[in-house]
This record gives C-alpha cells, structure tokens and sequence, in this order.
C-alpha cells in the first residue's frame, strides 16, 4: 500500500517546482530530453515517456532551455504536435543539414501529403528513388545529392552516377532519420530494397518555407525560394555540415 | 493413395462418375450462368410462389423478365428477355410445360425452383442482424432444452447450432467484414481524391463504418442473447457431463461462440483504428483546396531547390573538448599530429605563444621517453600506462602534461621504430583536470 501510495506522489500530484528538480526528478528521461534535443532531433509522442516527461513540464524546459541559449519551438501543423530547438544566441551556432538530406525532406513532405490515405504513413525506399529519378532531371538531381560533382561527362560516369544516387539518398534518409523526421524501418542497416520509410511529425518542418510563402500570399509563379529560405531559415550559405558522431543518445530511448 | 481408391470401397463410384459425368456434358461448354440469370431465376420463383399457377404463359414470361431487368436498373447491358429464357432452358432451370391451352407454356424445373430459393435465403443471411442470428440459435436451443429429450437435444446441437446457426453466423460476420474492407477501400480511394464532395462523401461513408461497429457490439455486449446461449450451453454441458457425444457437442458449440467473440473482437479493433487513420488523415491534409495550394507550393520550392541549395539550420550539437588523433588518415606515413578540428580544440588549452614555448626540460622529456619507447614491448602498451611511466620519471612533466603530450606527438614522427596507435578498449583518462584522452594503445610496427 505504501508504495502504491509513493508512486502516486512521483508520478501523478507533484510536478517538479524548478529547474533544478525537473533535472533531478526523472535523470534519466531528463538527460534523454537534453541530448536528443541538443543533437537536433524532434521530440514527438512516439518518443513515449519521455515526450511526456517534456510535455508536462514544458515551461520549466522552456526556461532551461531559453538559459543555455535555444528557443523551444512547437508545432502543431497537421494536428501532431512536436518540439524542436533553434538557435537563440551566439552560445550556440547553427549547423546545416546536407543539402541532399533537405531536399529529400522536402520531397517526401510532399509525398506523403499529395498521396492518399494509404500511403500517407509510409512509403518503400525503393518507390521514393524511382519518382524521385522520374520526376526531376537527374543530372540536376546529382547535383543536389552531390555538390562536389563537376559534370558528367561520359557513359560510364553517368550509370556509375545512377547507383550513387540510392546512396546518396540513403545518406539523406540516415540524417533524417537521426532528427526524428522520419523513421526507416524495418532497421537502419536495412537493405535498399526492404527499407521502408515511415513518416513522423518533425517531417512537417519541411512544410515552413511552403506555408511562409502561402502566408505571404506568393503564388507558385512568383516565389523565390533564396528570399524565402533566407527570411525563415537564415539563407542559404553552408556553415558548418550536419554530422553525427556517434548513436550517443540512443540507448537512452528505452529509459 | 490412388484417385480411383478416393471414395474408399464405396459400392457404386462407378455410378457416381458416370452420372458427374453427364453433369458435365449437360451443361454447354462455353456458355455462363450471368448473375442476371440467377437473378431472373428468383424472380420467377417469387412470381410462382405469389400465385397458384404452375406455368407462365411466353407472353407473361417476357413481360415479368423485362419488368425484373427494369426494376434492377439492369435495362442498360441486359440482354433481350428472348435470350434470357433461352440461357435459363439450356441450363435445364427453365423448361417448356405442356399446356391444356394453346399457347407456349413454360415453368421453373426442380433444379431451378431449388436454386432460386437457396439463393435468396443465402442472401437473408447477409441483411438480418447478427444478433437476430445469436437470438435465433438461442431459442432452438432453449425449447429443445425445456423439452427435455436427449436426442431431440442431440439433434438441436448438431444440425441447428452447430449447423445452420453456425452458418448463418459465419456467414454474417464474413459479410459484415468484406462490407468494412469494401467500405475502407472506398473511403481511401474518394478520400485520396481531389475533390471536396467526394471527400465529404467518404466521411459519411466513415460514419455507416460507426453503424458496423454498433450492430457488432450489440450482438455480443453482455446482457445479449450471446452471453445467455453461452450459459445454456455450459448448462447443457454439465447436465450431460456422462455423455462423451453430448459432451463433445456442447464443446464445439462454446469453442464456436468463443470464436466468434474474438473474431468481433478482432473487428473492432480494425475498424476503431481504421477510424483513426481517417481522423488523423483529415487532420493532416486539413481541406483539400488548402491541400492542392500547399502541395503545388511545394513542388515549386523543390523545384528551385534543384538549382539553389537550401539547406534546414538546426543547432550544432554541443562537442566536448577533446584531443582527437586522426590515425587512420596517415597510415603510410609515421602518426602525424591530429585533425583540424582536434588542432582547434587543442589551441584552446594551449595558446599560440605557449605552443611554441621552449621549455629547459623538453630535450630531456624527449630523450627520456624516446628511451622508454625503446624498452616498450612489441605487442604494444597503453597511451595511459606509457604516460604514467614518463610523468613519474619527469616531475616537470607531469606538471605540464598538455605541454608534454604537445611535445610528444610533434616528435613521433622521427621516432624509430614508427609509433603506431590503434583504439584501445576502457575508459577515456584523465590528462589534466579538463582534459580527457580517449583509450589508445602506442605499439611498434
């Protein structure tokens, strides 16, 4: 009785007071909370206990948070509500995601929503590459996926280019995969062909520049995207390159 | 075993074989029975059930086909009623009577009189209520009880529970769920669509998905006829507890309900999350217009992304200040110094004008270690180890070990034989009070 009793209290009637106890409270979510966030990831409530655990207590992150230097966004577009940090000070400076990795972002937003019912959830890696490749020019598609490439100038090169483009939107795939935009299932070190990629909710931050411009009242016609990337996402001149060093973070899912 | 030996020593397979094979010869290769037979079939039966005549005159025959054709708004691709009759003759459901008066007569031979009515009680099945099904079993099985006679109970269980009940029900349910698969299908298909109204129809047609659930819940929520049928079935199994063949019955009869449960069960579920989809589909796309504008936007920006990079800004993941030593990108040569970045990251604990400080015991910390390097063994030694061992030979070393680690790894490269490094296992060592090294083992070629 008494335990249930003491449970009661941790779980239900005290929320923490302040920073320090909302640290102190549940370690292990908490630290789970700085570190996916701090890495760039969304937090969504697929991210189970630990959503919670942000969600209840959100203005006291809000605080923590604004106190090192990011600001807590939160979005509800599409009716699934997710948190995301941004850059708030000159403590802490913006990276990039690749090039190739938006891109794909912004196409599977698109897909995903242009679709039906039944593949607005997910939708096999395979068939993503194949309208993708069918619906843009490839060598522009190259230079997307590969800003280093200098041209292609013979046969060889070009089919040699083709297969690279799986691996570069694979590449893509595993960077969005790593900020909770999406999640490639059945694994990450699935094969091309069985990847399948399943939507989450931080995939609605490629819809921003989309809505800015609408907002704006652009017509597809006259819209810039240079101007608009520059108003909403800070131009477009690389800083540093998105990377991931290592799964840190990961274990701490389960917590 | 052979085909021959299938009906087992059987008297009379021969027979049987023969009569399949007039069957089959009876019935002309090439031409199909169309639903519209069927269903021209049933109409005659109804017409000859709702009066007394036995025959239909040519004349009747027509007007009641086309008049069937008509009222099924099959007039479109319906074939002239001359050629109904003459498919439904061929297939020996119709046949020519013989008249006291003058004119052609026709009537409906046994095979179709039986397959008309089979038919349509086959399709009964599917419109009434499951539950009108359960209460149905329930009261044969009640009166059959209150009777008190073990066979006449023998035979209630066997032919009308677990026979035409069991059927009835079975066949409902399927209906019930091919109607939920056929309904989904539909609604992801208008759903899917580009126009509003066909989107508001599929939300209607969301809600008559709601009306399955209702009649489903109803059948078997507690106070129906399924919880009482289920007591009178154990009711029935305990008072017949010596009978095996009684027993055995009364168990098929609760395994049959306990199925059927879990299978509504089942449907339920599909159904409540199949209403979810729809729920959060309808959020996620919001109207369709608003859709159209915000996908084409979005083609427009991808477009444009192929030629001007954009790229998402999120905020740099905070690194730990660490000494990192790029081995792997030297392997011809001896170890270098380190990457860009660990040489950024190490400027910040060393200073410029201390990097290039000449300190009085460099060229005896550097002889000294090159002497311990000597004596290392050749499988190797950890940075850690090696480091301890230099820091308690050299004093002023240890009070400077950055400086000293500094010292090191400029002079690496002359040193023979070559120091290579791989990654050690364990923890990474402290240095300094702010300095972590991460496990590395020093070895000779």
């Amino acid at each position: 009785m008494s335990e249930f009793g003491i449970n009661i209290n941790q779980a239900e009637s005290e929320f923490p007071g302040n920073i320090h106890e909302l640290l102190e409270r549940d370690e292990a979510k908490a630290r789970a909370i700085v570190h996916k966030l701090q890495a760039g990831c969304c937090l969504d409530d697929r991210c189970g206990g630990i959503f919670r655990y942000f969600e209840f207590n959100l203005d006291l992150w809000r605080e923590f948070f604004s106190f090192l230097g990011y600001r807590v966004v939160a979005s509800e577009f599409g009716g699934e509500t997710f948190y995301y940090l941004q850059s708030a000070s000159s403590a802490v400076s913006t990276v990039r995601l690749k090039r190739g990795a938006t891109f794909m972002g912004l196409y599977l937003a698109w897909y995903f929503m242009s679709q039906g019912m039944e593949s607005m959830d997910h939708v096999r890696a395979r068939k993503v590459h194949e309208t993708l490749y069918g619906s843009f020019d490839f060598n522009m598609l190259v230079a997307v996926f590969n800003p280093v490439q200098k041209g292609i100038k013979t046969r060889q090169e070009q089919k040699e280019q083709k297969n690279n483009l799986k691996k570069w939107m694979r590449s893509g795939l595993d960077d969005l995969h790593r900020i909770r935009c999406i999640e490639l299932a059945p694994n990450m070190r699935a094969g091309w062909e069985s990847l399948e990629i399943y939507r989450l909710p931080g995939l609605q931050r490629f819809w921003d520049l989309a809505r800015y411009a609408l907002a704006e009242n652009k017509r597809p016609g006259d819209v810039n995207l240079e101007v608009i990337a520059a108003g909403l996402w800070g131009g477009a001149e690389s800083d540093g390159e998105y990377e991931e060093e290592s799964a840190s973070g990961e274990d701490d899912e389960q917590s | 075993m052979s085909r021959e030996t299938v009906f087992g020593e059987e008297t009379g397979t021969e027979d049987f074989i023969f009569q399949l094979r007039q069957v089959l010869t009876r019935f002309p290769k090439g031409l199909k029975l169309e639903p519209l037979h069927l269903v021209a079939l049933g109409w005659l039966w109804r017409w000859e059930k709702s009066g007394d005549q036995q025959t239909i005159s040519d004349r009747e025959l027509r007007i009641q086909l086309a008049r069937c054709v008509r009222k099924l708004d099959m007039d479109e691709d319906a074939p002239e009623p001359r050629t109904i009759i003459d498919r439904l003759m061929r297939f020996h459901l119709l046949r020519n009577a013989i008249s006291p008066h003058s004119g052609h007569e026709y009537c409906l031979t046994r095979l179709g009189r039986n397959l008309a009515r089979d038919l349509v009680e086959d399709v009964q099945y599917g419109t009434e209520d499951l539950c009108t099904h359960i209460n149905a079993a329930y009261v044969t099985l009640k009166s059959a009880v209150d009777q008190g006679n073990r066979e006449e109970l023998r035979k209630t269980l066997q032919h009308s529970l677990l026979g035409m009940s069991r059927e009835a029900i079975e066949h409902k349910l399927e209906g019930i769920e091919e109607g939920v698969l056929a309904l989904e299908a539909e609604i992801k298909r208008l759903a899917g669509g580009s126009d509003q109204e066909e989107m508001d129809k599929a939300l209607d047609m969301i809600r008559t998905n709601r009306e399955y659930v209702e009649e489903i819940m109803e059948a078997i929520q507690e106070g129906s006829s399924f919880a009482v049928l289920e007591k009178l079935l154990v009711s029935c199994r305990q008072k017949y507890l010596d009978d095996r063949s009684m027993l055995a019955l009364a168990d098929q009869g609760l395994d049959f309900l306990q199925a059927v449960s879990q299978r509504v069960e089942q449907l339920l579920v599909h159904i409540v999350d199949f209403i979810d989809q729809c729920v959060s589909y309808q959020s996620l796309i919001g109207n369709l217009s608003a859709r159209d504008r915000l996908c084409a936007m979005q083609m427009e920006i991808l477009r444009q992304a192929l030629s001007s990079p954009v790229r998402i800004p999120l905020p740099e993941k905070p690194r730990l200040n660490a000494v990192v030593i790029d081995w792997e990108a030297n392997r011809k040569d001896p170890p270098e110094y380190m990457d860009k970045e660990a040489l950024a990251a190490l400027r910040e604990y060393v200073p410029e004008e201390i990097r290039g400080l000449e300190t009085e015991w460099k060229e005896e910390f550097l002889r000294t270690a090159r002497r311990s390097w000597e004596k290392v063994p050749e499988n190797g030694v950890s940075l850690q180890e090696w480091l301890d061992g230099l820091w308690a030979e050299m004093p002023q070393a240890n009070d400077n070990r950055l400086l000293a680690l500094w010292y090191l790894l400029c002079d690496w490269p002359q040193w023979r034989p070559e120091v290579r490094a791989r990654a050690g296992d364990g923890d990474w060592f402290a240095l300094g009070e702010n300095i972590f090294v991460a496990p590395l083992l020093l070895f000779k070629k």
